[in-house]
């Protein structure tokens, strides 16, 4: 499939345009969140969603890439019709481990939920018999 | 009505798992992913005493005759260890072809050697489906011409069955003059694929030209049904070490298995239908 093939796919367009909004929600968020820097006001809630959101959407960005690649885009290792130096495929794999690193999605799920909107903690320490 | 496996089945099942657990455990899976070919011609002989690349080949050509449903299982559980083992190419398509296309002068040329594990046939079907780059390949007079992507079981090869432009069926031998092979690396390195090129390669159609089209439909549905069995094979194995660790692995003084969020995670990820619904599921296909 080319690229102009992709589009062609109703499917593939319709997660493109979703990613799109996710994008553009990202890239004025990130802007909010300067402005409250800027003036010293605590994010709170918005500062905690960045790291969680984030990591997700490359995520699903290189997901999306790859499949519109087809069979081109489990080619690897510097193959020969390897696209972008295959670079998809590392960013699809290492922002899985990104959703891990500095603290897992479900962690970032209980400090929003604890920190954030204040719900009761976790359980925590061992488990009673 | 009984959707289950059946007895024998079963026990096709649990000897090679049993076999795979003594002869490749992850220390061997990992040295033959590292070798150029990605094979292992004792571990595939091996197999062979299993029946496992002779499960299509019939008993006359010195194979166990079975059918696809016993294909898919021996697919399944070789994913299961994420085995690196020509199996889709040279145990599952190339039989196939050669008894849905061939004459008996290449069954009995390649049969008895592919049950034994002796030979590997590599598949080209890519172009079928989408032929990406320029790729496809035609036969004229005897030669083949152009290239073929995505080359199945390609680094082991000793010949390649490659499905034409016009929809033939052809056996080119991997020493033929004007075929060269470059193999293709991808994310996964259990499996060997590579790109085909042939410059007047002398070949053979396999059956009469012009009959090869609903071999080849037939094939494709094949591939992806044993590919979907390898997809099942190896989440199984991943769903059950992911829960062996959740009951293992402890944070915050507590199993991880005994938080909500991972018990959920695995859920999503392994509660699908399983095993045993796609068995049924390829039990009412004809083939
Ligand atoms: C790419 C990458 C880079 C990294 N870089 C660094 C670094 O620079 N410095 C550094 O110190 N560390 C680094 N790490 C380590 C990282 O911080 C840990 O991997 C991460 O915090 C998760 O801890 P863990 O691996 O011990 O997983 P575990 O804590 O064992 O978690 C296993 C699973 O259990 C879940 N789980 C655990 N506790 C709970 C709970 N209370 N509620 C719900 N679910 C739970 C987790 O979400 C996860 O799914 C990196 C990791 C990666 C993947």
């Amino acid at each position: 499939m080319t690229a102009a093939g992709a589009l062609d796919d109703p499917v593939l367009c319709d997660r493109l345009v979703q990613l799109q909004g996710q994008v553009l929600a990202m890239k004025y968020h990130a802007l909010r969140l300067l402005t409250c820097a800027l003036k010293g006001e605590p994010a709170g809630v918005a500062g905690l969603i960045v790291k969680l959101n984030g990591c997700q959407l490359n995520h699903d960005l290189c997901a999306l890439a790859l499949e519109a690649m087809g069979e081109l885009g489990v080619l690897y290792h510097r193959a020969k019709y390897e696209r972008a130096r295959g670079a998809w495929m590392y960013q699809y794999l290492f922002s899985l481990g990104l959703i891990i690193g500095g603290g897992t999605a479900q962690i970032q799920k209980n400090i929003i939920g604890e920190r954030g909107l204040g719900l009761p903690r976790e359980p925590r320490g061992e488990e009673k018999r | 009505m009984d959707f289950g496996l059946s007895p024998e089945q079963r026990l096709l099942v649990d000897t090679l798992r049993r076999y795979l657990e003594e002869e490749a455990p992850w220390g061997r899976v990992r040295d033959i992913m590292r070798r150029d070919t990605a094979h292992d011609p004792l571990l595939w002989q091996g197999l062979a005493a299993l029946g496992v690349p002779g499960v299509l080949v019939p008993a006359a050509y010195g194979g166990s005759g079975l059918a696809l449903l016993d294909a898919v299982l021996i697919a399944e559980t070789l994913a299961q260890g994420a085995l690196p083992v020509p199996f889709l190419g040279s145990a599952v398509l190339a039989p196939l072809a050669l008894l849905a296309a061939g004459t008996p002068a290449p069954q009995q040329a390649w049969l008895p050697q592919l049950a034994s594990g002796r030979a590997c046939i590599g598949v080209a079907l890519a172009e079928q489906v989408g032929g990406r780059e320029g790729a496809g390949m035609v036969l004229r007079d005897g030669r083949l011409f152009g290239k073929a992507l995505f080359v199945l079981d390609a680094a082991a090869a000793d010949a390649f069955l490659v499905a034409t432009r016009e929809g033939d069926l052809v056996l080119v031998p991997r020493e033929a003059p004007g075929l060269r092979l470059t193999l293709l690396p991808t994310v996964d390195e259990t499996r060997r694929l590579g790109e085909l090129v042939c410059e007047a390669a002398p070949a053979d159609c396999l059956g009469s030209r012009g009959e090869g089209e609903a071999v080849i439909a037939r094939l494709l549905a094949a591939a992806w049904l044993v590919l979907a069995a390898e997809i099942l094979g190896a989440s199984e194995r991943a769903l059950d070490m992911a829960v062996a660790y959740a009951k293992e692995r402890r944070q915050f003084g507590r199993p991880i298995g005994s938080f909500q969020a991972v018990k959920h995670s695995v859920r999503r990820d392994g509660g699908g239908a399983g095993a045993g619904a796609f068995a049924s599921l390829v039990r009412r296909l004809r083939f």
